[in-house]
């Protein structure tokens, strides 16, 4: 009779598997490249319009010029990982190589945690890809780039974390592939929509007195408060906020508070798919 | 051949083992045991509850009640540790779109832990006469060669178990003797191997033991004797006459041994529960008839499935026996 | 149901959002109410702040001596405005009791008695706080005042009279050389307010309830509010940056954490300091009007405050400080002539009346893309805050920037191509091979 092995080593070892194949998959799909030279191209105009700034005024005053850009790549970078995670989920499923996958020595947890850290090491070399890229740029135009950079980078690892947590969660919760693309983008849409809508009215209401917007503005002020604590992007403005405050113990809570989202959303996603199961 | 231990656990034992949806009962108190070192064939029409069956039993199916034990350790609690020992092929053949097949098999010895993969992966590639597409993409095989290659990965890390369901559906007549040929070494390197399969003639031919399900339910288990005996007349003779004669049949029906006789004018179909060719024709010319042709037959798999299972369908099967020739 | 559901949201929300905007044209009801009015404090000025009871949250700054004066008077709505109006002139009645300062979950903290108070704006310096004086000391001013301007009024009118007779004796000696026209008294500028009763308070940052509590010891009705004493998130050093190229334009820059461009070419900065604070824009809004609607609670304000005083500006190089300077008087001066343009001058006081700058000079430091500035004290210590990096940067951005743009996806290529390969060999070896 074969030896049953530890089970530490069973779960390091699948989670492993399942990552390096994940990340193989994700290298050979252009969605990565793609989206890491769109972050660029939005960084090059970003910039241009920065110089285009500083060259008519003589002299002006400018929050660091990468920190937009780089917020800017890692929602973008972060969401995309996001949804390919958790399409990644559902069409293994829906082809069946999930199945074929959980006849052999795997659990739930091992499995999602392979996802997790697969898109996650991509979002990382994305990420470290653009900030080479940053650095080139600001050696070229003579722009600052400061270490507070690192700091939102760094933060940035943990709400993708958490992105992709929410992401797989939603992926154990619906089906079908259409289901998901649906479920994750009609979220972000929504969150979108009462973001900008309470940034409009801020500003129409402050500056036009439109008073009749009091009420709606302050409704949307309260979605958002909520949103603020379930959404991974705005504790990535949080903690960055904190940064350039130089409040460090405000950046940690921020980090933490990420990493505990990404894990719990993960164990709710294991648990979810063990109750509906890897079948097609 | 069958091979028995009564001392070593059984590989697979299931207790009561049933599953439910919405009231609907799918599997009904299933009781199987698979031993070590044989091959099991699991057979039932469509819809009897094979599929289901096979799937709580690899755990992706939580059953309803009732549990399942390998190696005398239950599912439930130890099914990953468990898992490492078991080989499976899907009815359905599931490969990644972007793998080479050599890929597929490199990544799954590495996921089981094998050593020596390269060596043992051409080596099983080779038996399957995959070799020479282990550089194409598994995604353009066509349906039997992703059979082979899904049986080369259940195979990679020498399982104790195979389970296997329809494990040559989409082969040509080369790829099942190939299959054939790979479970009956596995068998002899003593591993246990379940086989679900709807090609009955492939289950006789290699099982040791059979289990036939109908409605949930395990309708008869046993080996190829011990359901033929149970089931159904040892020998059927067909014995063409030259003329027909009255009285003969009842005649016939006096012997020892006959079951059953029916005559079609010159033709006699006579069950036996033995072999009485001999008294037969000594009835006959005694008779004064004159046996034109005589032809003794066994019940097939086939035969003993349908007479199980026509009744559970409240219908006739349709077809006249059909099965081994005997001189 | 649907379509009916949604009906009924849009029409509650029409509801809901067209009655505050109502006008009404007819004279507004006035109704006589218990209201807080605040000598609010901002550190450096006394405002007056108004809270009706629609309001029920006061703001007040942490650290800061405010005064409270509970009254009575009559209040109206006033729709072009959107807010509660009071009438003191119609109404102005003080509300005696004690003032209570309590914890949010009813813990007593201060009773507050009220004190005769009196705010002196206008002998103090400009920009300096108005001078208040509480208790004794605000009688015993007021007291004081009245008695110096009773004795002015008194040698105004002997001076009248002595005008009178100066004017009566001309009238009869127009000769008279000996007749001398009386000196009227100094002027007399001094003003007092008679004191008030109010009451005192200063709190430390976080929020409590504020209520009086009249003489029977019941709580007066309409008096409960919470009291907010708020405190800014950050403090830090701005500075308006004024190019010498173009000083009609200043920038601002609140925070250390943002950076000062110069073109390329490089230019002299005049810098002004100012100490700032960061608050939350509603509860800033609200300091000064309890009835604010219109700021948000999700943003933060940069406020400046008092401008810095007895320090230096360091000019640092490499991290290390190459020159110091200190803050100077300029005036800009029009190049003469048909050229457009203007230079920056030292201030001198015998041709210009007053500077049109007060800064530090930072000149563009040769040879160097970037450097810093912050300010020190006479001792050398450095003032938190007041680091900026000033950086030249470059024109624009050169073509080979663009192609980076390209990199992930050149990369993207080859590895995608060599997949594609592998794919295309395989269907044509299966082809080859009948599979």
């Amino acid at each position: 009779m074969t030896r049953l092995k530890p089970s530490l080593y069973l779960d390091l070892h699948s989670t492993s598997m399942v990552s390096r194949q994940t990340l193989r998959t994700l290298l050979f799909s252009p969605g990565i490249y793609v989206t890491l030279s769109l972050a660029l191209a939005v960084t090059m105009l970003l910039l241009r319009n920065t110089l285009g700034v500083i060259n008519s005024g003589y002299a002006t005053v400018l929050f660091e010029p990468f920190v937009t850009p780089l917020l800017g790549m890692c929602i973008l970078g972060g969401l995309y990982v996001a949804l390919v995670a958790t399409l990644s989920v559902t069409r293994e499923r829906e082809s069946g190589t999930l199945e074929t996958l959980f006849y052999g020595p795997i659990r739930f947890h091992d499995y999602l945690l392979g996802k997790q850290v697969a898109h996650l090491v991509a979002y990382g070399g994305m990420t470290i890809t653009f900030l080479l890229v940053c650095l080139v740029l600001a050696w070229l135009t003579h722009l600052l780039l400061t270490p507070l950079l690192l700091a939102i980078a760094g933060l940035s690892l943990a709400t993708t974390a958490a992105l992709i947590g929410l992401a797989l969660w939603i992926a154990s919760l619906v089906r079908t592939t259409r289901g998901t693309l649906l479920a994750f983008v009609g979220l972000i849409v929504v969150v979108l929509a009462l973001q900008v809508g309470e940034a409009s009215l801020v500003s129409i209401v402050g500056s036009q007195q439109l008073l009749q917007f009091v009420f709606l503005r302050d409704s949307l002020i309260f979605l958002n408060q909520i949103v603020n604590w379930v959404s991974p992007v705005s504790y990535l403005f949080q903690g960055t906020d904190a940064a350039v405050r130089q409040s460090w113990g405000e950046w940690v809570m921020y980090f933490l508070i990420a990493l505990l989202y990404g894990l719990v959303t993960l164990n709710l996603a294991a648990v979810q798919l063990r109750r509906k199961g890897v079948l097609r | 051949m069958s091979f028995r231990n009564i001392e070593t656990p059984a590989v697979i034992r299931t207790v009561n083992l049933t599953k439910s949806y919405d009231g609907r009962v799918t599997v009904n108190k299933l009781n199987l045991k698979v031993l070590p070192g044989e091959i099991y064939g699991f057979l039932g029409p469509n819809g009897a509850g094979k599929t289901t069956t096979i799937r709580m039993l690899v755990g992706l199916l939580p059953p309803t009640s009732g549990h399942v034990e390998f190696f005398g350790h239950p599912a439930d609690r130890e099914l990953v540790q468990i898992r490492r020992r078991l080989g499976v092929v899907g009815e359905y053949s599931f490969v990644y779109d972007d793998m080479t097949a050599l890929e597929y098999l490199k990544f799954f010895a590495r996921f089981y832990g094998v050593r020596n993969e390269q060596k043992r992966i051409m080596e099983l590639l080779e038996q399957l006469e995959l070799a020479p597409y282990a550089q194409l993409l598994a995604r353009d095989f066509s349906q039997g060669m992703q059979k082979k290659l899904s049986l080369a990965r259940a195979l990679l890390h020498e399982p104790d178990l195979l389970i296997l369901d329809e494990p040559v559906s989409g082969l040509d007549p080369y790829g099942i003797l190939q299959v054939r040929h790979v479970l009956q070494e596995q068998r002899q390197a003593g591993r246990a191997i379940f086989l679900s399969s709807h090609i009955l003639s492939e289950v006789e031919r290699t099982a040791d033991r059979i289990g036939i399900l109908n409605k949930g339910q395990l309708l008869m288990e046993g080996t190829m004797e011990e359901v033929r005996s149970k089931l159904a007349p040892k020998m059927e003779l067909k014995v063409e006459l030259q003329a027909p004669i009255a009285g003969l049949s009842q005649r016939l029906e006096h012997l020892a041994g006959v079951k059953h006789v029916t005559c079609q004018e010159r033709v006699l179909n006579i069950q036996t529960e033995t072999d009485l060719r001999v008294a037969v024709s000594q009835t006959i010319t005694s008779a004064g008839g004159l046996v034109v042709s005589m032809e003794a037959q066994e019940p097939s798999l086939e035969d003993v499935f349908v007479k199980l299972t026509e009744g559970q369908r409240g219908e006739r099967s349709n077809g006249t026996a059909r099965g081994k020739r005997a001189a | 149901m649907k379509r009916a559901f949604f009906c009924l949201v849009l029409a509650a929300w029409f509801a809901l959002t067209a009655v505050p905007s109502a006008v009404h044209a007819d004279a507004p009801v006035k109704e006589r109410q218990f209201v807080w009015g605040v000598l609010a404090s901002t550190g450096h000025d006394y405002n007056g702040v108004f809270s009706p009871g629609v309001a029920p949250s006061l703001y007040l700054l942490a650290g800061q001596t405010h005064i409270l004066l509970p009254s009575y008077t009559l209040v109206y709505y006033w729709p072009i405005d959107h807010e509660y109006k009071p009438d003191w002139a119609s109404l102005n009645e003080p509300a005696a009791g004690t003032v209570e300062i309590l914890t949010l979950d009813g813990r007593v903290l201060q009773r507050l008695t009220s004190e005769t108070y009196l705010m002196q704006p206008v002998n103090t310096p400009p920009g300096s706080p108005p001078e208040l004086l509480r208790g004794e000391q605000a009688t015993a001013a007021y007291h004081a005042y009245e008695t110096k301007r009773e004795a002015y009024y008194a040698s105004m009118a002997e001076y009248d009279k002595k005008l009178a007779e100066y004017m009566r004796q001309q009238e009869l000696t127009p000769n008279d050389t000996f007749l001398q026209k009386p000196d009227p008294p100094p002027t007399f500028a001094e003003f007092f307010p008679p004191p008030s009763p109010g009451y005192f308070v200063q709190l430390d940052p976080g929020a409590y309830r504020l209520q009086l509590r009249d003489a029977s010891g019941q709580i007066v009705p309409g008096s409960q509010r919470t009291l907010i004493a708020v405190t800014p998130r950050q403090e830090s050093v701005g500075y308006a940056v004024i190019p010498e190229s173009k000083w009609t334009i200043p920038e601002q820059s609140d925070e250390s954490s943002e950076i000062i461009y110069v073109t390329a070419q490089g230019t002299t900065l005049y810098l002004e300091p100012f100490r700032m604070r960061e608050f939350n824009q509603q509860e800033l809004a609200r300091l000064s009007n309890p009835q604010d609607t219109t700021a948000s609670p999700n943003r933060w304000q940069w406020v400046q405050d008092a401008p810095l005083n007895n320090v230096q500006l360091e000019i640092l190089s490499n991290g290390q400080p190459v020159a110091r300077v200190a803050k100077q008087s300029y005036s800009v001066k029009q190049i003469p002539g048909a050229a457009l343009g203007y230079t920056v001058v030292p201030f001198d006081a015998s041709a210009t009346a007053s500077p049109d700058l007060e800064a530090f000079a930072v000149p563009a430091v040769a040879g160097a893309t970037a450097y810093a500035v912050r300010l020190v004290y006479e001792d050398g210590i450095i003032v938190p805050g007041s680091e900026r990096s000033v950086i030249q940067a470059n024109d624009t951005l050169s073509p080979f920037s663009y192609a980076l743009i390209f990199l992930p996806l050149g990369g993207g290529l080859v590895v995608l191509g060599w997949r594609r390969r592998i794919h295309a060999r395989s269907l044509k070896a299966l082809a080859a091979m009948g599979g």
